[in-house]
């Protein structure tokens, strides 16, 4: 049998060390800048203020319209995507269906294609006037719906920022889905059809319950991931126009990157991480109750 | 009346048949067609592009954007770049994660569940909240425009998951043998090295392709902590290529080519460890 002493632990040693070095120390830095005033536009400025940062975010002119857009944008976005997951996961699970393999792999592509590259093709498509969008609009007769500006019009932005993130991130949850689709016990959909059972009683009563639990943990890891991301909304608008699309990360980088206030920016990070803290882990007890 | 009704059950069948059919087509296209869009764009012209009309296809035939990515843009290198980092990442990443999941799952430490739930726990400090630490901190250890800062910031958003990915592969392997094989008397460390790394294989393969994935997409570290063409990855690049006038869709659609072609060779080569990976991520998590 084999010892367990506390030689063991040596195999966590450059794992801790990585942990400490990428994550604690980054962590308790940025909570610590939070705390502080500091511009490097001004190399000697650096000094203690307490909550003054979140004082002064509170009061911040974009502070609700972007915590709104960034409530909006994570909201419709993992509602679509799940949607547009599961009925795609339905759809390919359909016995009709052949080359299932390859079907699946194509879908997953918009996925697996990195953020920046998806966010141009989509700015290129939805291009006023030459982009593929408004042509193909005017070419089916939708002639005044091909006017449209799309990522420059104020109520049309945030429609568009989310639907192109739905494309991209929709993948995720049809592949997921699927595979727990094929969890669920084919005994359930027979004794439910001997039941008399409907097709959308089955679907309520035995599909929806059979995927509750990765549902829970996909739709809590998008809601983190969509409302702190950056790249989407940053590469599509960078937040315009006039703000309308504006959302906490766009503006956390631009205090950081632009304006070198490192200290406020990382009140936003901070003021971030505590909303996730705060509504992640209710989020996932309550889908998975 | 029987016969009627059954033939009226295979036309309802046919009927969602051909309607399941239609929503797979429509499905794909939707997914496939922006990768056609962009191809297309980069192989013509761009009077072609930027026109009144629409061409599905190149009405004529260029190879003008890929040289001026290659030529004027320095696209080569930017490629080696980025191939670089990615492929360090994943070694950083797999020298750190192998020994650690080894512990938790084939070792047992005490205090593994609460280890893992930490790492789990990491994986919500999201990337936007740490590029200002970590531009400082890579700025006053002068790393900023070096493949180093670039690897080591990249290790934050693929460590947690690779290990998540890696431990529970390790979990799956079969005890007996670990146990024979310490009976035998061979060293906690040889048995890593002998058993649990080839039995490992596939999992740390898919944890490979994983991290490979995750270097290669990041803008946000690389866009923050790069300013010049030495280090500079394609994601970030490709965003410069559109020109100073923003009409150089050839350009653009070119070097947005060339970063995907990797991803789509890693796809086709890996796409079951791919989606193993995924699920075993959430089915089972």
């Amino acid at each position: 049998m084999m010892k367990r002493d506390g030689t063991s632990y040596l195999y966590f040693l450059p794992l801790a060390l990585f942990i400490a070095l990428i994550y604690l120390y980054p962590f308790a830095s940025a909570v610590s800048l939070s705390l502080h005033d500091v511009n490097y536009l001004e190399p000697g400025r650096h000094r203690f203020v307490g909550l003054g940062n979140f004082l002064r975010l509170l009061g911040d002119p974009l502070f609700v319209p972007a915590t709104e857009h960034s409530v909006v944008f994570t909201v419709g976005s993992v509602v679509f995507e799940y949607l547009v997951g599961l009925s795609s996961a339905l759809v390919l699970n359909s016995p009709f269906v052949g080359l299932k393999n390859v079907s699946k792999a194509l879908v997953l592509l918009p996925w697996a294609v990195p953020i920046a590259i998806n966010s141009l093709i989509w700015q290129f498509m939805l291009s006023p006037d030459f982009g593929f969008i408004d042509q193909f609009l005017s070419l089916i007769g939708f002639r005044s719906l091909s006017e449209a500006t799309w990522l420059t019009n104020l109520s049309l932005v945030m429609p568009t920022v989310i639907a192109v993130n739905v494309w991209r991130s929709f993948p995720f949850y049809t592949i997921v889905l699927t595979a727990g689709l094929a969890t669920i016990p084919r005994e359930l959909y027979e004794a439910a059809e001997v039941d008399g059972a409907a097709r959308f009683s089955r679907f309520w009563h035995v599909t929806l319950p059979g995927i509750r639990r990765v549902s829970a943990v996909i739709v809590t890891f998008h809601v983190i991931w969509t409302f702190t991301n950056f790249d989407v909304i940053y590469l599509l608008t960078d937040g315009g126009p006039l703000h309308a699309s504006e959302v906490l990360p766009t503006v956390l980088y631009h205090q950081a990157f632009v304006q070198f206030d490192m200290g406020y920016a990382s009140s936003i990070g901070v003021f971030l991480l505590g909303v996730l803290s705060l509504t992640a882990g209710p989020l996932y007890s309550r889908l998975n109750r | 009346m029987h016969a009627r009704s059954l033939s009226g059950y295979a036309s309802a069948r046919r009927a969602v048949q051909a309607a399941t059919i239609f929503l797979v087509v429509l499905l794909l296209v939707v997914v496939v067609f922006p990768f056609f869009w962009m191809v297309s764009a980069s192989i013509r012209p761009d009077m072609y592009t930027v026109s009144d009309k629409l061409y599905l296809l190149p009405p004529k035939l260029t190879a003008e954007h890929y040289v001026n990515v290659f030529v004027n843009a320095n696209l080569g290198r930017i490629f080696f770049n980025t191939s670089l980092v990615s492929l360090s990442t994943v070694a950083t990443c797999l020298v750190v994660i192998v020994p650690a999941a080894y512990a938790i799952a084939i070792l047992r430490v005490r205090g593994s569940a609460l280890i893992s739930r930490l790492v789990l726990s990491l994986q919500m400090i999201p990337g936007i909240m740490l590029v200002v630490p970590l531009y400082i901190i890579l700025r006053s250890f002068h790393l900023l425009n070096t493949y180093y800062g670039l690897i080591v910031s990249y290790t934050t958003f693929t460590i947690p998951f690779c290990f998540l990915l890696a431990s529970s592969y390790y979990r799956s392997l079969p005890m007996e043998l670990f146990e024979s094989a310490f009976i035998d008397g061979a060293s906690r460390f040889e048995a890593m090295i002998r058993i649990a790394v080839p039995l490992s294989a596939p999992g740390l393969m898919t944890t490979g392709v994983y991290a490979f994935l995750l270097s290669w997409s990041d803008f946000l570290f690389a866009n923050t902590f790069t300013s010049s063409i030495a280090t500079r990855t394609l994601t970030v690049e490709v965003t410069h290529l559109l020109g100073n006038w923003g009409q150089q869709w050839g350009d653009l659609t070119a070097g947005a080519t060339v970063t995907t072609v990797p991803v789509l060779i890693v796809f086709v080569l890996a796409h079951r460890y791919i989606v193993e990976g995924l699920t075993a991520g959430a089915v089972k998590g």
